[in-house]
């Protein structure tokens, strides 16, 4: 799960996945400005098949958080 | 009509249009640079319009500038729009926006307020649009009208109360769509009609414009990029000037050479309306300037009836900037045809229901823009009407005057043939011959064939079942159907011989030698020639006769057999030593025959 979600941030930031580390958030990955966070968020809508909603979308600030919601997430599409 | 584009589609082209910029015109494609103003956030735009442009034939780099400040970045000489020196500037303006007062407080706008209100914002508009072509004086400016999917007071449900705010807002819109007046380098793009047959709700995401001010989402986005690149193309000329039509079951349904004026499927009820549709589209487009030429493989004078005699038509004679109609390959048509119009080959659109001869432009012709007919003909005016080759800004008398001043100029030229050898296509084609006996499940296609098939018809004896079925059982005589199967599919029975022995035995007859139109232009006819050959001489002849009875449809046939080394002995006789040379069959076809006991 962490590596496929690792993927879709390497597509969204357009960096490889290699460079995303395990802790990674909007701190310590300079990539991970908020025009990069808004693609994520979309492409992790759209591999995922989830809808996130606005509030969820700020609170998504770290590689770990995003995998804890998906895994919560009852539609998701994680297996 | 295809249907809105997905996030996922969104999220493809985002990562071509990067990679494609990562290349940097690697294609040498023309280029078409863009500076992005926009009066909310498309920071997510520049890959996706990348790859529109791309998708018309461009290569572009896309700068956005910071949004909402459009007048700001117009006026001030120093701005980044003016050191980015662009090409192309795209103002992207919606009306939301403009009238964003209007939109929060409608109550506190009368007619007049609002009237006001529009006249500012337009003003201002226009003031930098000028500005930017004046600083600007190679660009072109792409101006986007953006409507609104509501209105300021949506309660108020009358559409012209003034209270509901409808009216302003479509006559701002009304008003920016009416900015290519300015100069003939504006350009106005408007995203509502374009956007109808999708819809505007997938391309709109509110979290999106809470969090970023963005009203479209990627996919929206991805939608206005095909948008823009489209007039971007329009604007740089339409690279489709000519289109060559082909005629039996492109213009109308049906194969003219069999069945007759009265067979066609042509007029206003069913499939015919489909064709008469597509017919339509095209007098559209002859009229806004595109020339229409007729490439068919037919007897000119059955084909040009239909023209001209025909109800269902909506195209004539006049509207055909040219033609040709007869037994030659299509691609050397095309090229005898460009030379005669005296337009380069590459402005040629080849729209043919025929799958092969499709195949044979692409190899034959590879300039010319083949598209991929619909197989179904109701689809087809649709298509046509998507098709982007044809695209221009205005219609212009130019335009208009060009079609008749070509029908003025007919004349013929001798070229050469197509570059790709018909050998090599003919091959490609991987064609295979069938031949067996007619036996009782064939005898009604083979009484059919012999009852409709008058151009490659040799000696056009009519014969019924009945009659089939007593040759059928008459030992003097042996009669074969030929399929033909290719690459592209399975054309079934299209064609017949019956063999007769003579009295004396030392010689067969071809009583009957026939081909539908379809598989003509193939060699199957020599495939099919050689195999009866070798059945005569399997039954013991020395000699093969053929004959050949004049019609008012087969003149295509009368030199067949001397062509093929026969002997002319007498009126419509002609004989072949069967102890002599061969008749060798095309190497490339694949020849299975099933032959009586």
């Amino acid at each position: 799960m962490l590596d496929r979600i690792k993927e879709v941030m390497a597509g969204a930031f357009q960096i490889a996945p290699e460079q995303i580390p395990d802790d990674a958030d909007t701190d310590n990955l300079e990539a991970w400005d908020s025009l990069g966070h808004m693609q994520l968020m979309l492409a992790l809508e759209a591999e995922f098949g989830v809808s996130i909603p606005t509030e969820t979308m700020l609170e998504l600030l770290s590689l770990q958080e995003i995998e804890s919601y998906l895994k919560r997430s009852a539609t998701a599409d994680v297996l | 009509m295809r249907g809105p584009i997905s996030a996922r589609e969104a999220v493809q082209r985002r990562n071509v249009g990067l990679a494609a910029l990562k290349e940097r015109n690697v294609a040498r494609l023309p280029r078409a640079d863009c500076f992005v103003l926009s009066t909310f956030n498309v920071d997510l735009f520049p890959p996706l319009l990348s790859y529109s442009l791309r998708e018309y034939g461009f290569y572009g780099e896309v700068e956005v500038g910071m949004f909402g400040q459009i007048a700001q970045q117009a006026m001030n000489p120093a701005s980044a729009l003016y050191a980015a020196q662009p090409a192309n500037v795209v103002l992207i303006t919606a009306v939301e926006d403009l009238l964003a007062p209007l939109f929060d407080r409608p109550s506190r706008f009368s007619a007049e307020a609002a009237a006001d209100l529009i006249g500012e914002q337009l003003e201002q508009l226009e003031r930098s649009i000028r500005t930017i072509l004046e600083r600007l004086p190679d660009a072109t400016c792409y101006v986007v009208a953006i409507g609104s999917d509501r209105v300021p007071s949506g309660h108020v449900l009358d559409p012209t109360a003034d209270a509901r705010g409808q009216r302003a807002v479509e006559r701002l819109l009304h008003e920016i769509r009416s900015v290519g007046s300015l100069s003939a380098r504006v350009v106005a793009v408007d995203w509502e009609t374009h956007v109808r047959s999708a819809g505007t709700a997938p391309y709109r995401d509110p979290r999106l414009w809470y969090l970023g001010r963005m009203r479209l989402n990627p996919a929206g986005l991805a939608a206005l990029g095909d948008l823009v690149a489209r007039h971007v193309g329009g604007f740089r000329g339409a690279p489709g000037k000519v289109i060559a039509l082909d005629l039996d079951n492109t213009l109308w349904g049906g194969v003219v050479g069999e069945a007759g004026l009265s067979g066609l499927q042509l007029g206003d009820d069913g499939i015919g309306g489909a064709f008469r549709d597509f017919q339509r589209e095209l007098l559209k487009l002859h009229d806004a300037g595109v020339l229409l030429v007729a490439v068919s493989k037919n007897n000119a004078d059955d084909a040009l009836e239909v023209f001209d005699r025909h109800s269902g038509m909506i195209l004539q004679r006049e509207h055909l900037a040219g033609y040709r109609i007869n037994w030659t390959d299509k691609a050397t048509n095309l090229r005898e045809l460009a030379a005669e119009l005296n337009l380069g080959i590459e402005s040629f659109v080849f729209l043919d229901d025929n799958p092969v001869e499709r195949e044979w432009i692409r190899q034959g012709a590879p300039e010319v823009r083949v598209p991929e007919l619909p197989t179904d003909p109701a689809e087809r005016p649709d298509f046509l009407r998507g098709l982007p080759w044809f695209d221009r800004i205005r219609v212009t008398d130019a335009d208009v005057s060009r079609a008749a001043s070509y029908m003025a100029q007919r004349h013929r030229k001798e070229l050469a043939s197509a570059a790709a050898s018909f050998d090599d296509f003919l091959t490609s084609l991987e064609q295979e011959l069938v031949i067996e006996p007619v036996h009782e499940g064939s005898v009604g296609r083979a009484a059919q064939m012999a009852q409709r098939t008058n151009q490659f018809n040799l000696t056009t004896r009519r014969y019924t079942a009945a009659d089939i079925e007593r040759m059928m059982h008459d030992d003097a005589y042996e009669l074969y159907t030929a399929a033909v199967r290719d690459r592209f599919g399975d054309s079934g029975i299209t064609g017949m011989t019956i063999l007769r022995k003579s009295d004396s035995a030392a010689a067969v007859e071809i009583d009957t030698f026939l081909l539908s139109c379809r598989v003509l232009g193939r060699k199957v006819e020599d495939a099919f020639l050689s195999v009866a050959a070798k059945r005569a001489r399997e039954m013991g002849a020395k000699h093969l006769v053929g004959r050949y009875a004049q019609t008012a449809k087969n003149a295509q046939v009368a030199s067949f057999y001397v062509d093929r080394g026969f002997e002319m002995v007498g009126e419509g006789e002609f004989v072949k030593d069967l102890a002599g040379a061969d008749l060798d069959p095309p190497p490339f076809i694949d020849i299975k025959v099933a032959t009586y006991a």
